[in-house]
């Protein structure tokens, strides 16, 4: 049962093809994240839901209602933006209070909401002040004490962290993940940040150029991308792509790396015989390349390479080394003594490998 | 080598500084001196004047030719001084400025933030109106007011100075407006502000700086306004424009002239206050109008 229905929605502005085709059907209560490059149409698509531009074709339904046509304040839904949109001329408490006295509530009702959401927040010594006296944080509690205070349907949020510095990013994404759980309301975040679509989704749309590329758990965005472009916009450092040639083998399939090195696939979660001989692309992330391996296990290939530099981030250490023309990049343990210009074995994970068509860069 | 340059440095500056400082205090004597005439002759008695000596103080200080110019001066046939034309520019003034700076407002806000197709074609011919010359809409104004029947009439005027007041007015909110956030307007949709209230409630709270532009430019212009005044208007709505001009070259009798600089200095006085009143917010608000659109 759906809550939040995107039924081939397409927006084009002039000759140019915004969105294409989306469909998205979203339950009552689930966190979705749009995710991806700047451009690719997300934050068009959370506009569309909002009411604040026109679908081109297709229809949006929200709890059962038809909405493809109904103007932003009838739809029920709140929005946070990124730059937050505080009314600059009005205190916090207005700019909370706003909505619901535009929706006719009384004062006496308008200023208990008020004093409920900012209790949540704990924003309620900030009533009086005006935006232009807050700091970022603080600007980002009360637009989003805007959007709680009028219990919609379904939050927008876009980009809504952005304009923070990195340590507070992290504790509003705690905190958003909290509220979300406390008040169980639909949410649609937009961000074009990856691990805050990791950490906060229940499920992730992975969108490029208005056309949604995946749309799926976490886990299946990450572990089983849909295709190339997933595969390396989601993770960081992004997943090392190659170019290899398959060969059907008795023992299982044969895959020849850039550089010439050979090993045998036999035993994987890909069905193997479905693989056609020729070049594909391969996909390894950098946590699946290690520094140490079981001994002789058949699940590891290994390579012996020279290092190019190394990056120690405390608690990793990147590893980066060249495979015939590709650069590799490996996450190694963050007490790794490893040195650039060694020698070293590179162990890979053969069962965490992705394989690529080359041409439409969709999964095999 | 290092020296002399560095001593040279300061005194060639200072030099410079000289030499502008002197250049300026020229000009704004050259600005300041006939202000300076207006003002002591309006306090001297009219044998003083004749006597010559322009510069000089007054002798026999007396503010009777202010109290003439005010209420018993003649101007055309009546005399009761430049008081009722006075407020006959008040009552222009006050609707038109009004008017036009909401109505430019309005038209800012809409041209910038709820844009239609040829929105800028538009906006462009607003633009063009600004720099049609007075003289070129004398004559189907004067139909205009006829066909209104406001000819002759203070609410005429109005009409007039208004209509040549949106062009302006628009230009300064449009730009104004183009920099003010547009998530704002979207935020207040989604609280179910509608177009009116969004207006009222947002954009006009927040356009101090730009109202104060244009109050100031719009005064100025419509206060000073001659041409307009004189066409539109019979003996009692005239402007005080033209009754000073009444005032002054009247071709009976004496040449009062402490009268005269006494009615200029009065006509001139309310424009003068706008200035210096809001003067430097008429500077900020400019700045953030145009430099940032």
């Amino acid at each position: 049962m759906s809550f939040l229905k995107i039924a081939n929605v397409s927006k084009s502005f002039a000759s140019t093809q915004v969105l294409n085709d989306i469909n998205i059907d979203i339950a009552e209560g689930e966190f979705v994240v749009l995710v991806g490059p700047s451009g690719c149409g997300k934050s068009t698509l959370l506009n569309t839901i909002a009411g604040l531009e026109n679908v081109t074709a297709g229809q949006i339904e929200i709890a059962g209602q038809d909405v493809t046509h109904t103007v932003p304040a009838d739809r029920d839904i709140a929005m946070v933006f990124q730059s937050y949109a505080l009314y600059p001329n009005m205190t916090v408490e207005k700019n909370i209070t706003f909505a619901l006295e535009m929706r006719g509530m009384s004062a006496e009702a308008q200023r208990k909401a008020c004093a409920e959401v900012s209790e949540v927040l704990q924003i309620s010594h900030l009533l009086k002040r005006k935006p232009g006296q807050l700091s970022g944080g603080q600007r980002q509690r009360v637009a989003m004490g805007r959007a709680l205070v009028r219990n919609p349907q379904v939050f927008l949020f876009d980009e809504p962290l952005s304009n923070l510095d990195a340590k507070l990013r992290v504790d509003m994404r705690t905190e958003i993940k909290q509220l979300h759980a406390k008040l169980g309301t639909t949410i649609v975040y937009v961000t074009h940040d990856q691990i805050e679509a990791m950490t906060l989704a229940n499920r992730i749309a992975v969108m490029n150029g208005g056309i949604i590329q995946q749309l799926g758990t976490p886990d299946d965005i990450y572990n089983r991308p849909a295709n190339l472009f997933v595969a390396s916009f989601m993770g960081s450092p992004s997943m090392n792509i190659l170019d290899v040639t398959l060969a059907q083998k008795k023992t299982g399939v044969e895959v020849t790396l850039p550089n010439g090195d050979k090993f045998t696939l036999a035993d994987s979660n890909i069905d193997l015989k479905s693989l056609k001989d020729g070049q594909v692309k391969m996909g390894i992330r950098p946590e699946s390349i290690m520094e140490k391996a079981p001994a002789s296990s058949k699940d590891f290939a290994t390579l012996n390479q020279l290092i190019d530099v190394v990056e120690p981030s405390g608690s990793d250490t990147f590893v980066i080394f060249q495979l015939g023309e590709t650069t590799m990049n490996a996450r190694f343990a963050g007490d790794s003594t490893v040195k650039s210009g060694e020698k070293i074995k590179f162990h890979l994970d053969l069962r965490r490998v992705h394989f690529f068509d080359p041409e439409t860069g969709d999964r095999l | 080598m290092a020296t002399p340059s560095m001593t040279s440095a300061p005194s060639t500056s200072a030099i410079m500084r000289t030499c502008l400082y002197v250049v300026l205090l020229v000009f704004c004597l050259f600005y300041l001196v006939p202000l300076y005439v207006m003002l002591v002759n309006s306090f001297k008695e009219l044998d003083e004047i004749r006597g010559g000596g322009m510069l000089n103080l007054p002798e026999n200080f007396t503010t009777a030719p202010w109290a003439s110019a005010w209420s018993t001066a003649q101007i055309g046939v009546q005399p009761t001084g430049l008081k009722p034309y006075f407020l006959n520019s008040i009552y222009m003034v006050v609707p038109a400025v009004f008017i036009s700076t909401m109505i430019g407002a309005l038209n800012g806000y809409v041209l910038s933030k709820w844009t239609f197709a040829y929105h800028r074609l538009v906006f462009g011919l607003l633009l063009f109106s600004c720099f049609i010359p007075f003289q070129i809409v004398l004559i189907p104004m004067a139909r205009v007011l006829g066909t209104f029947g406001l000819a002759g009439s203070t609410w005429g005027l109005v009409l007039v100075h208004t209509v040549y007041g949106i062009g302006f007015s628009t230009l300064f909110f449009r730009n104004y407006y183009e920099a003010f956030p547009t998530e704002l307007i979207k935020a207040a949709q989604l609280d179910g502000a509608g177009f009116f209230q969004i207006f009222r409630r947002i954009m006009l709270p927040s356009s101090g700086p730009i109202i104060v532009v244009c109050v100031i430019w719009q005064f100025t212009n419509i206060w000073n306004d001659f041409l307009f005044g004189a066409s539109f208007t019979d003996f009692d709505s005239q402007p005080i424009t033209v009754a000073l001009n009444n005032l002054v070259s009247s071709s009976t009798g004496v040449k009062e002239y402490n009268v005269h600089f006494a009615g200029a200095i009065l006509a001139a006085l309310p424009t003068l206050v706008v200035y210096i009143v809001s003067g430097r917010y008429f500077v900020r608000g400019l700045m953030a109008g145009s430099v940032k659109g």
